[in-house]
């Protein structure tokens, strides 16, 4: 077993690398989207890697309105900037424009190893409690796969410690023969000192990524395999004696397979690895779900399957491309919330950010049309009608419109007409109408809105000025769908 | 009762508790003679299908409610009190002993069933009750229970609104009456005959102890529904069949080219083989019911109570068969049409608002337990089912319950799969909408039936609509299966399918 770390001047050394962060963050404010929350201030750790960089968790310097790096040594707090940041996969990289900051510091090196179950890790941070430096010892009881909460868009690798993790300990190195194993980020709620670790592998991946300038973030397949596991599904989709795969039932559009894989396809292996009856597969003799080849490439890599289609077995070649996705269905940061006002009508597109308005248990207190939209966007192939599903969120109350100030949270089915497939389609169904009323109609039994477009155009400015609303919408810069 | 103004109740709160007890005691004793024998108990003993595993019933259990003899020497009751009885056991106050009670009708849209008694001699000392339609708001009337010790109770209450409104089972709407009234300890809300000046004037069907509120089913839906029992036997409540909006906005007048004071309701939609189909269409204003003017929120001038909503004039004036005269605004004109009422059916629902008094099918093939998607079904999440229960069924529950479309009667579910080697790695699949069998498309539990009488080939395939995900099962050892899991799971029938 390693030791996990020597006393005396290697440890002054290390010190020298760890750094404090306090970022004060304004998030969006989903229910009034022109203007932004609260400020709040947060804290958090870092480690100078290679390269003067600071590495720490996204979530310790996300939606970072100031942020301050402080080393343990020097009183003099420093100005930092956030380079890159992963939300999905919980990682930043932090500059500091002042170099003299990184004068009388050291950079750690990463073990390119995935540490050993059950083996010593030194955690090192500044975790709440009080204003020095923090080590702790831990073992690592499991590796596995976890959601990553900060985003909750997906599954990632982690390793599992037994010391506990506290506020602020977030972004702080794991170390383990003083070379970097991973980064302290989340604690698992109701257990006591389990924290979670980000490991090298999802390490790696995010500075690969970053290498080109972009974070382009995971790649998806989109595939929705069925596990063939019986019998009798094996024998009616003619899986040829010998050899075990799964069958395709679903694709999701916006992710890389939609064109090349198609339903009923039978994968039978992934990149030369087989896949088995249970959709796993096998590498360095541990097993993983077939994802994983793909968890470890980036954007612009290529899988390649094994499959039989219409009963002829073939190769197919799966191009990475960066996810596109019209529902947000993770916890959003940085971004500016998408709305159009107009009249007093506020329209915003259904996410999860706008679920969580809700607060508490957003997912089942969210008003039940809401909630099945975004449950069954894909499973229903809602997508494909309203690949935006855009809402009528509510009113501002105005002479106008106050007929209709008691409506909330409809879903869009037209205007004037025009099927409303995105935000930027509903404000130039808005635009485009010529005639003596608006019509907004709505998905269901409910009578259409019907405003005069005339005195609508004209108390547009005033009320918008009367609920101080300074831009009537944010519309996000679209990237290429290809 | 000059005391009980409403100012004087919030200051002497408890000074007239007192009064108020002293003046129903008093008003029970000088109305003994005509609600004499009044009310008779009813004591239920009922079992509930247990809707996620409809082959059981749940644990039987027991209720108290109350009834009142009716001239022809029958009980009235609430169908709440009785619903799913397995047995009822009536008793009067005139005599320590039990008779077994039986259910002649049950209507659970009125929420009113009349009981017969098997032993004609029940009714021997017992007088009929009259019935008063006519109750104004202010008006004191009693609630009347029995005391453990057979001692009749009069309750003294208030009216305090008359409306229309949902009651207990159906979704639709009837004339209601609201009163002011404390049950105190006993609680309330089991059926309580209500009296005014010695006439039943309704029965109880609700009670909020919170809120010291009970709702009353008024005479005049009682005296329907008594109506309604013809020689062919019972002919229901018509249904109207549409859902209407409010209209008060000027520029929806003007959008719908309306003159000027032109008023009625828009219609949102009509459900296809109800009332309103083939009379309204999606888009109509509707301006009259049967000669009753309709104003912009849907209300009309009763001559009675006054302004009450539209949905009355249906229910209260008219039986299914009825043809009455609506005038609606459709295409810049005025029209009139004749609509031929029909009863509210149940299963004209997507999604049936309530299962008692019918069976509850269900087909479970393979371990896989199929049945239709019913509100009792979504019930079975718990107390917070409207929140709790998977969310598309609550979604099609909350905004398309009323509306079948063709092609799709109901909505069929895979519930669940009941663990067995033939379904291996199936087995935590759940609660999914099956849209096909055997390639054919399913619209009801029947056509699960009839397409599993052809395989496709030597296959069973299930298709779902989420992910469109699909199921295989062998057909050569299905049968076997059936009768190892029907074993294994103490499943007595593996299918109960009405024809």
């Amino acid at each position: 077993m390693p030791a996990a770390g020597k006393a005396g001047n290697d440890t002054e050394r290390i010190r020298s690398a760890i750094v404090k962060i306090r970022n004060v963050s304004q998030r969006a404010n989903y229910e009034a989207p022109w203007e932004d929350r609260d400020f709040s201030g947060g804290r958090g750790s870092g480690v100078i890697i290679s390269g003067n960089r600071i590495l720490t968790s996204a979530h310790v310097v996300s939606d970072s309105k100031y942020l301050e790096i402080e080393k343990e040594k020097s009183g003099t707090p420093y100005r930092g900037v956030v380079s890159f940041i992963g939300h999905d996969c919980d990682l930043a990289l932090i500059d500091v424009l002042d170099p003299t900051f990184f004068e009388e510091t050291t950079s750690l090196p990463f073990s390119q190893e995935i540490p050993e179950l059950g083996s010593l890790v030194l955690v090192y941070g500044f975790p709440s409690g009080g204003r020095r430096i923090s080590v702790t010892r831990g073992i690592i009881s499991r590796i596995d796969y976890t959601r990553y909460s900060h985003s909750g868009r997906d599954y990632h690798l982690i390793l599992q410690i037994d010391a506990a993790i506290n506020p602020g300990n977030s972004g702080g190195p794991v170390l383990q023969d003083e070379k970097i194993v991973g980064i302290a980020f989340q604690v698992v709620k109701k257990s006591e000192n389990v924290g979670h670790v980000i490991p090298i592998t999802v390490i790696n991946h995010f500075l690969d990524d970053i290498e080109d300038g972009i974070y382009d973030g995971y790649p998806d397949l989109g595939i929705i395999p069925t596990r063939l596991l019986n019998p009798a599904y094996r024998d009616y989709v003619g899986l040829p004696k010998g050899k075990t795969g799964v069958v395709i039932s679903d694709l999701i559009p916006g992710h890389s397979a939609i064109d090349v894989i198609h339903p009923g396809d039978l994968l039978l292996s992934i990149d030369g690895n087989p896949i088995r009856n249970d959709g796993t597969i096998l590498i360095d003799d541990k097993s993983y779900q077939l994802e994983e080849v793909v968890e470890r490439k980036q954007v612009g890599d290529e899988v390649v399957f094994r499959l039989i289609r219409d009963g002829e077995e073939i190769t197919c070649r799966v191009p990475l491309k960066k996810n596109v996705e019209l529902m947000k269905s993770w916890k959003e940061y940085e971004e500016k919330p998408e709305y159009y006002l107009f009249g007093g009508l506020l329209f915003q597109p259904l996410s999860l950010e706008y679920l969580k308005t809700w607060r508490g248990d957003w997912w089942n207190r969210a008003d039940s049309r809401l909630l099945y939209y975004f449950n069954y966007y894909n499973r229903d192939k809602l997508c494909l009608a309203r690949p935006e599903v855009i809402l009528l969120t509510r009113i501002l109350a105005a002479p106008v419109n106050q007929y209709y100030s008691g409506l909330s949270d409809l879903v869009v089915d037209t205007v004037n007409g025009e099927k409303i497939v995105s935000l930027a389609s509903l404000i130039s169904a808005f635009a485009a109408q010529t005639g003596d009323f608006h019509i907004i109609e709505f998905e269901g039994d409910l009578p259409p809105c019907v405003l005069n477009a005339r005195r609508l155009k004209k108390e547009n400015l005033r009320i918008l000025e009367r609920y101080g609303v300074s831009q009537d919408r944010y519309l996000a810069p679209r990237e290429d769908k290809n | 009762m000059g005391l009980r103004g409403e100012g004087q109740r919030v200051v002497i709160t408890s000074i007239l508790l007192l009064l108020s007890l002293v003046c129903g005691a008093v008003h029970a004793q000088s109305t003994s003679e005509p609600v004499k024998n009044v009310p008779v108990k009813l004591y239920v003993t009922y079992q509930e299908t247990d809707y996620s595993s409809p082959w059981k019933k749940k644990k039987a259990n027991s209720r108290l409610g109350y009834g009142c003899v009716l001239p022809d020497r029958k009980i009235l009751t609430t169908a709440d009190i009785v619903k799913d009885a397995t047995m009822i056991k009536v008793e009067k106050n005139t005599e320590k002993k039990y008779y077994r009670g039986r259910i002649e009708v049950i209507d659970y849209d009125v929420d009113l069933a009349i009981v017969t008694v098997d032993d004609d001699s029940f009714f021997n000392d017992l007088n009929p009750v009259e019935l008063e339609e006519r109750v104004r708001i202010d008006q004191p009337v009693k609630f009347l229970v029995l005391e453990e010790s057979e001692k009749i109770r009069a309750i003294p209450g208030e009216i305090v609104k008359v409306s229309v409104e949902k009651y207990y089972l159906s979704p639709d709407s009837f004339l209601t009456y609201g009163a002011a009234v404390n049950f105190e300890d006993r609680g309330g809300g089991w059926s309580e005959p209500v009296f005014s000046g010695g006439k039943l004037i309704g029965l109880t069907m609700s009670y909020n102890s919170k809120k010291q509120y009970a709702t009353i089913i008024p005479t005049s839906i009682i005296k329907h529904f008594l109506d309604a029992i013809r020689p062919e036997g019972y002919i229901g409540f018509p249904y109207h069949g549409f859902i209407g909006a409010a209209v008060r906005d000027p520029e929806f007048k003007r959008y719908l080219h309306l003159p000027p004071g032109v008023e009625g309701i828009y219609i949102q939609s009509v459900f296809p083989d109800g009332s309103a189909d083939g009379t309204l269409k999606e888009g109509d204003l509707l301006l009259s019911i049967d000669g009753f003017e309709i104003d912009g929120d849907g209300y009309y001038e009763d001559p009675f109570w006054g302004k009450l909503d539209c949905r009355d004039i249906f229910s209260r004036f008219h039986y299914p068969g009825d043809t009455i005269e609506v005038e609606f605004f459709r295409n810049g004109a005025v029209d009139r049409k004749k609509m031929r009422l029909k009863r509210f059916s149940r299963s004209d629902y997507l999604i049936p608002p309530y299962s008692c008094g019918s069976v509850t099918e269900y087909l479970i093939v393979g371990g896989l337990i199929i049945q239709e998607l019913t509100a009792d079904y979504l019930k079975e999440w718990g107390e917070k089912w409207g929140t709790k229960a998977n969310k598309k069924y609550l979604y099609f529950y909350n905004y398309h319950s009323r509306s079948p479309e063709p092609g799709r009667e109901r909505i069929v579910i895979l519930n669940k799969i009941l663990p067995d080697q033939i379904n291996l790695g199936y087995q935590r699949m759940d609660e999914l909408v099956v849209a096909e069998v055997n390639g054919r498309p399913v619209s009801r539990l029947e056509d699960v039936v009839e397409a599993l009488e052809q395989p496709e080939n030597v296959h069973h395939r299930f298709k779902f609509e989420e992910f469109g995900r699909e199921l295989i099962l062998p057909a050569d050892t299905l049968s076997e299966a059936d009768r190892r899991i029907g074993e294994q799971y103490g499943i007595g029938e593996m299918r109960r399918i009405i024809k």
